[in-house]
Formats: C-alpha cells, structure tokens, sequence
C-alpha cells in the first residue's frame, strides 16, 4: 500500500542521527517547558525560531512538533499535582486530577495520563497517516456559522464539568464571556472595557486569567492550611495504576482518542473542546456520576489522551492544507517559511521528505515521551513532599516569568496576582474557576464567529439552519434539553406522587 | 559563517530564560566560530539591539524581520534580538517603542495598521510623528482573490455584481484596523459599490473562509501562502491593490485600470523605524546596511522575490509612504 511505502520514507528520514537527536530534544524540552507552569509551547518556539535557520528544514520542524507535543504530555503534570493547569486543555484535568492528589492517587493520575497520551498520540497518528486528505476537508466546511454552534455545545458542555452546582458553574462562565469582551472589537477595531489603559487594548491573556485563578489562587489557599494538614494530603499511596484503574479508563481513553482525533482538526478551539467534550461524554456514560469531579480515574484519563490527540490531529490543516490551526502551529508555519517551503496542498509531493519524515518523527516522539514520562512520575511526586512554603513560592517565580514571556509585557504580571486573589477568594467560596476559564477561551471565537455569520447572512438567523453543521448541532442542543426538562418535570411528578402517596398510607 | 556567530549571540540572549532546558547540547554543538565583523562608525551599535515585531511570532512580519535581522547582524557586527510583543493591534509594542530611548538599540517593524490607523481610532499616547524612519524592508499589495468555482470570472464580472446587489457579496479582509478594511469603506464612499467587509484574524482564517465557501472573495495580502494558492489554481487573482501591475502577476489588472482611481493604498509596507530623535549618523547607518541587505539573495530568498522592492526606499521615502496614509485616513477614522 502507497501509505506505507511512504511512511517507509518517512522513518528512513527520522532515523537519520541528527533528526533523531532533535525528536529527543524537542520532546524533552516540550515535557520541560509543559512542567513549568506558565511557560508554554508558544513562547518557547518563539524563541527558538531564530535558531531553526541554521538547522535542516526536515529537522526543524521535527523539533518543533516535538516541542509541541511533548509539552501536553509536560502540561498534565502541574494540573494534576498541584492544579495549575499549563495549557488551555489541561484545564478540564484539573477537576479530577488534582482530587486524585488530595487522595494520595497523583501517581496513578499521573501513570494513566502517560499512558492515555500515549495512546491517543499513537492513534492520532496512524489517523493522520491514513485519513489526513479525507478529514482535511473537515476543517474547510466549518464556516463562521458552524462554530457558532460549536462553541454554543462547548459552553453547554462546560457547565457539566465538576461538582459545583449548575448555577454557579453558570455565573461563572458568564463571568469568562465579560472577561473576554475586554480589548479591541474583533470587527469593528475599536476598544471596549478598557479604561484608557493601553495594555487592556489586546484583552486579558488567557494564561494569565489561568495562572492566576488556578495557579495563585491554589497556592495562596494551601499556604493557608496547616503544616499537619498538608502532611496528610500530600501521603502517596501507590505510583502506578491498580487493575481497576486500567479497567476503568480504557473506554474513556478508546472514547478520547476517536474525540480527540476528529475535533482536533478544527481550527481554534480544537483542544478545549476535544478534553471538554470526552470529560462530558465520560460523566454522561458513568453509572454514577456523581463521582466526577471528586477523583474519577476517567475524569483525568479520556480529557488527556483527548488532548493529546488533538494536538497530533492539529497538523492535518497544516500539512494538507497549509493553514495553521493555532498559534503554535503558525509559528510552525513561520518556521517552515524561513527555510523557504511553503507548507500547502503541494507539500506531500514537493517535499515528501518533510511531510512523511515529520509523522515518523511523532511515532517516535511519543514512544520516547511514555518512556521519559513514567520513570518521572516518581520524581515528579516527590514534588509533593516539598514544604508548601517552599514549593509556592518556587512555582509562584515560575508562573510569573512564564507569563511575562508570553507579551513580554509586565502588565500581564499584575494580571496573575490580581486573579490570583480572586482565585483565592473562589475557593473559599465554593467557585470553580474552570468554567470561567473555558468560557474565556470560547468567547472570543464564539463573537467573532457570531458577528462574521451575521455579517454573511446580512443579519438573517436563517444561516443557522442552512449551515449543514450548526443545524446537526442545535438540533441536538433543543432536544437533550427539551428531554432534560422533560425527565426533570416527570421525575419531580414522581416524586410528589410518591409523597402524596406516601401521605395517603398514614 | 556569520549566521553561527549570530547564532551564538542570540543563544546567549535566549539561554537564560530556557536554561536547564537541555538545550546546551543542541546550542553547543551549532555555534561555533567567531563575530568576525567590523565596527560601524561611530561605535554604532556596540551592544545588542532589539528589533520589536509588533505581531505575534510566526506570521510574514516575523519572517521579515528575522531574515532582515541576521543580516543586519552580520554587517553590523552586534545581534539584533527580534521580540514579538503582540497585543491590541500592535499599539502596544508602538507605545512602547515610541517612548524608547531614541539611541538606536530599540527599533521596530512600522507598517500601516499599528503605526497609522490604530492610534486614529483608539486612544493611544502615540502617532506618526512620534517615530523616525530608517528604510523600507518590504512591501506586498493586497490581492481580490476569488475561489476556483467562484462565478466570477473577471474583476469586471465581481465588480458588476456588487453593484446590482448592493451589500450582498462577502470578501473577508485581515482584520478591521487595515489598509484592506478601509479600501472597501472607500469603494464604497467614494464609487457607490457595496460590498460586506468580514474582517478575520490573519491570511489562515481567510483561506479558510475562502475554501470552504463561507466568503465570496478574499481582499488578502499577498503573501506566499496566497501565491502558491493561486499556482495550484485554487485562488483566482481578479485584481490588485498596488498602483501599478505587479510583475508576478502580469495579467491581473489593478483596481485603478478597473475604474477605481483613488484605491492604490492596500500595499502593507513594512519599514524598519525608531523612537523620534535618533541621531542622523545612526539612521544612516542603519539606512546604508538595510539596503545591502534588501539586496541579499538569502533575505530575498527567505521573504520572496517579489516583496523586497528591487529599488530600495530609505527613510526620507518611508516618511512619505506613511504620512500619505496619514492624510489619507485622517477624514475616514480621525476621532480628535
């Protein structure tokens, strides 16, 4: 078969010494930089440009893909230990991931996000050398309408996530969209919510919002705590997964590879979405769902290996179609047009050196990374063991030069530590800053998207429903929610029934 | 030769903030050899200078300055540090440049949006005359691209269209504070033809919108990406926004053959400028090695034949570019 004499060439390119060389490289500063909180691919890539001049083109981008993937296998890392979520996906971890820890379980959180990754990494890949073409088209059809719809399914999805109430879950993703109305109108240019301070103009950072009320907010409450109580939480039972687990999470990881696969391809939200999409599905499916958001092994697993195949699944845009799907993948892009190959439908014929030799590279990256990756668990769970005082104030350093790195712009700083009080004062209220946080990931693009439909249709609604997409999807949204209500009034029938019932025996 | 020893600079630059990275086995094997280059006058630059990239990395702006930026490294003998400092526009990294010291060691990529249009319709503590010119690096016009089935055959066909349906045809343009925007604004003030500007974030999302149908056309840089599109035939050029026909393409017509005179300033020029006061030995300097570079295959090679201007523009004519946009958009978005 064509596909695997290819991928024959392919692996003939990334056994070479040196790309082999740099597919280890890349990984290990990918699984370094997803380690440290607020240093993320972006900024790390962006440094590194200049440096990929001198380097062979095949080799340039193999590193630079490595980089990238290997910092979501890095991003679980701090989710879950210490619930500083290091990237946009990895935010859905913490919800479950971090209870784990609070259990003593961080290994076996740990140990199946490996693996999960691992597998939907892998499967990612064996798609992508198969299926790229078909699914390429995917990422054309979906227009300005259709992600209207799915970033509308995206936030209906995020209040599912954790145990808060519906409610609370609900004013606090209203809060994310406010937030992301700060900045410049993405139509008309002009600025909004701003108070004259220019560096409100770009809006607020994601990875600030994030470090700040995850990460900072984390650490100010277990400073917090006593020393005794931090001893009990921090007790590690056992580092790798019990029979149980592995029975448990195979379906959510089978679940999020397929999930993670398919809607990594669209461009933009592709990781949120795919790792709030499998989180939704997996406390849908369970016998009791109650258990989420308390430590379910699924919580952590199906997101992870979710997310892992998105960011695989993410390079089909590019390499088929040579239109990058997210900031990193630009940078890729850039990268790629410094050595003066323009990634495009052309490239699979022009250079199959690069298209086949950077796939072989991700099979190798990712054996490697599940071979780096589990030893470390021990390591990284040592962490735990260090004082709170210490340890806050270590990752507190990290945080803030991660963020600055992102603008270079000292603003953002501010921005952490005064999210971080909200933060705090979230938690002692009983918020969940996940919901916030997703819904200032979707709310620009669910604007922007909105505005551009809007725009096409001449201000028409009908372009909801001749979109093929955005009609599947709210035609889905009506009826869960109809037969949502439905089941509530039925269920509340019931119950007084039973209770008029009951009052009629006495 | 030069490249490594520019590599080794930056890698000094950069290390700090990746240090513990493993990445002293890569750095150390690449960099190599010496900074072997002169001294220009003046002692100018005798420490490393930041080149500020008002865009996020990854996009034309940062190739432009990174090619721009080994090579004027290589003349001058001292590193040129280009940082991406994105963010509202660009206005953020212009305020800050603006308010630089003007000594040379802090420049940036002038171009239209963030220098011209951004401080006329937001609040900001900058504007033109806050900058000086050092010269031009390159300049790519905007290009009316329509999709392969697209009806319209000609400009003449699209043009005729809009008119019989006023404000029916989508064309997607980079964003709202550009050339682009403003041209369509002006098709419409100045010729009475209506069209839909959707603005969208960068040439991605346009190809995008363009592939999949959601657009009629595209008004989009012209960049590479858009040229190999229209080599494998999937982009169909209709006009360009440039003054006079652009050599590459050298059947499409400009939209003031088409009949719309005043519509020649869609053409992203990007300039390389400093603080207001930079000494004139400096801007000549910077000027003198910037035309050596503009003339370099490897920078041409890197950016395209087609956008590094065979005939390079120095500061006084840089001025010029960016004080007629000044003029011309003052009445369109003037605020104050």
């Amino acid at each position: 078969m064509d596909a695997f004499n290819n991928l024959g060439l392919g692996f003939s390119v990334a056994f070479e010494p040196m790309n082999l060389l740099f597919v280890f490289v890349g990984v290990i500063i990918g699984t370094a930089i997803g380690v440290l909180p607020g240093l993320g691919p972006t900024a790390t890539i962006a440094l590194l440009l200049p440096i990929t001049y001198t380097m062979d083109a095949t080799s340039a981008v193999i590193m630079l893909a490595g980089i990238y993937y290997g910092s979501m296998y890095g991003g679980t890392i701090t989710s879950v230990l210490l619930r500083i979520p290091g990237e946009a996906a990895s935010v859905v971890t913490t919800f479950d991931g971090y209870q784990m820890t609070k259990q003593g379980r961080a290994g076996p959180a740990l140990g199946i996000s490996a693996i999960g990754s691992f597998i939907g990494g892998t499967v990612a890949i064996i798609g992508l050398t198969f299926l790229a073409p078909l699914l390429a088209q995917v990422a054309v059809a979906v227009g300005p309408a259709s992600y209207v719809a799915i970033m509308v399914l995206g936030l209906f999805l995020v209040t599912s996530l954790g145990t808060g109430s519906t409610m609370k879950s609900l004013c606090m993703a209203a809060i994310g969209l406010l937030l992301s109305t700060v900045g410049q109108d993405p139509i008309t240019g002009t600025a909004r919510f701003t108070f004259g301070i220019p560096s409100l103009l770009g809006g607020f950072d994601f990875v600030a919002i994030a470090m700040g009320l995850f990460g900072v907010g984390q650490l100010l409450h277990s400073l917090e705590r006593t020393e005794k109580a931090q001893a009990i939480t921090t007790k590690i039972k056992n580092i790798w997964p019990s029979r149980k687990d592995f029975r448990d999470s195979s379906g959510a990881i089978a679940r999020g590879s397929l999930l993670g696969f398919v809607i990594g391809v669209l461009p933009g939200g592709g990781g949120v979405i795919s790792s709030l999409a499998s989180y939704a599905l997996e406390k849908r499916r369970a016998k009791d769902p109650s258990r989420f958001g308390k430590g379910a092994i699924e919580g952590v697993a199906g997101p992870e290996t979710a997310n892992n195949a998105s960011s695989t699944s993410a390079f089909i845009p590019l390499l088929i179609l040579g239109i990058p799907s997210n900031v990193v993948l630009a940078m890729l892009y850039g990268a790629l047009l410094l050595q003066g190959i323009t990634p495009g439908p052309s490239l699979i014929e022009d250079r199959p050196d690069i298209f086949w030799g950077v796939i072989a590279s991700m099979y190798i990256g990712n054996v490697m990374l599940v071979i780096l990756n589990i030893p470390l668990i021990g390591i990284f769970i040592q962490m735990l063991r260090v004082r709170t005082g210490i340890l806050a104030t270590f990752a507190l350093m990290v945080v803030m030069v991660g963020v600055y790195s992102i603008n270079n712009n000292p603003f953002d700083m501010w921005v952490v530590l005064i999210f971080g009080v909200f933060g705090w004062i979230m938690i002692k209220t009983g918020f969940d800053p996940g919901p916030l946080v997703l819904a200032f990931i979707l709310g620009p693009i669910l604007e922007r998207s909105f505005r551009q439909s809007m725009l096409i249709s001449d201000g028409s609604f009908g372009i909801f429903v001749t979109d093929p997409i955005s009609a599947t999807i709210f035609g889905a949204l009506a009826v869960s929610l109809t037969y949502s209500f439905i089941s509530r009034r039925r269920r509340v029938k019931a119950a007084q029934t039973l209770s008029r019932v009951s009052v009629d025996a006495k | 030769m030069t490249m490594r020893s520019a590599l080794k600079k930056n890698t000094v630059v950069f290390l700090p903030a990746l240090a513990g990275l493993a990445m002293m086995g890569l750095v150390g094997c690449s960099a190599s050899g010496s900074a072997g280059a002169q001294e220009a006058e003046g002692g100018y630059p005798s420490k490393p200078v930041t080149f500020v990239v008002p865009f996020a990395a990854g996009g034309p702006s940062t190739v432009t300055a990174l090619a721009f930026a080994s090579c004027l490294e290589a003349g001058l003998g001292q590193t040129f540090v280009v940082e991406n400092q994105p963010g509202g526009s660009g206005g953020l990294a212009m305020q800050d440049v603006s308010s630089a010291k003007p000594d040379g060691y802090t420049l940036t990529l002038g171009t239209n949006g963030p220098l011209v249009m951004n401080p006329m319709i937001n609040e900001l503590n900058y504007s033109i005359e806050d900058f000086t010119s050092v010269g031009v690096m390159a300049q790519m016009p905007t290009v009316l691209v329509v999709g392969e089935d697209s009806p319209y055959e000609s400009a003449d066909d699209f043009f005729a269209a809009a008119d019989k349906n006023p404000g029916k045809l989508s064309v997607a343009v980079p964003g709202a504070t550009t050339s682009a925007a403003i041209e369509l604004q002006r098709l419409y003030e100045e010729y009475d033809i209506e069209v839909i500007a959707v603005p969208a974030v960068g040439n991605a999302e346009m190809t995008t919108s363009l592939l999949g149908g959601h657009v009629d056309a595209l008004f989009i840089t012209d960049h590479q990406d858009v040229q190999s599109r229209i080599d494998e035939g999937s982009f169909v050029p209709l006009a360009v926004s440039s003054p006079k026909r652009a050599d590459w393409y050298p059947d499409v017509p400009t939209l003031a053959e088409l009949g719309f005179p005043e519509l020649v300033n869609a053409v992203s020029v990007f300039g390389v400028m400093g603080p207001k006061g930079m000494p004139d030995s400096i801007v000549s300097t910077l000027e003198s090695e910037l035309k050596t570079c503009s003339e370099d295959a490897t920078v041409i090679d890197q950016i395209g034949e087609m956008f590094v201007p065979a005939e390079f523009s120095g500061a006084a004519a840089l001025d010029k570019v960016f004080a007629d946009m000044q003029r011309l958009y003052e009445p369109i978005l003037g605020q104050e």
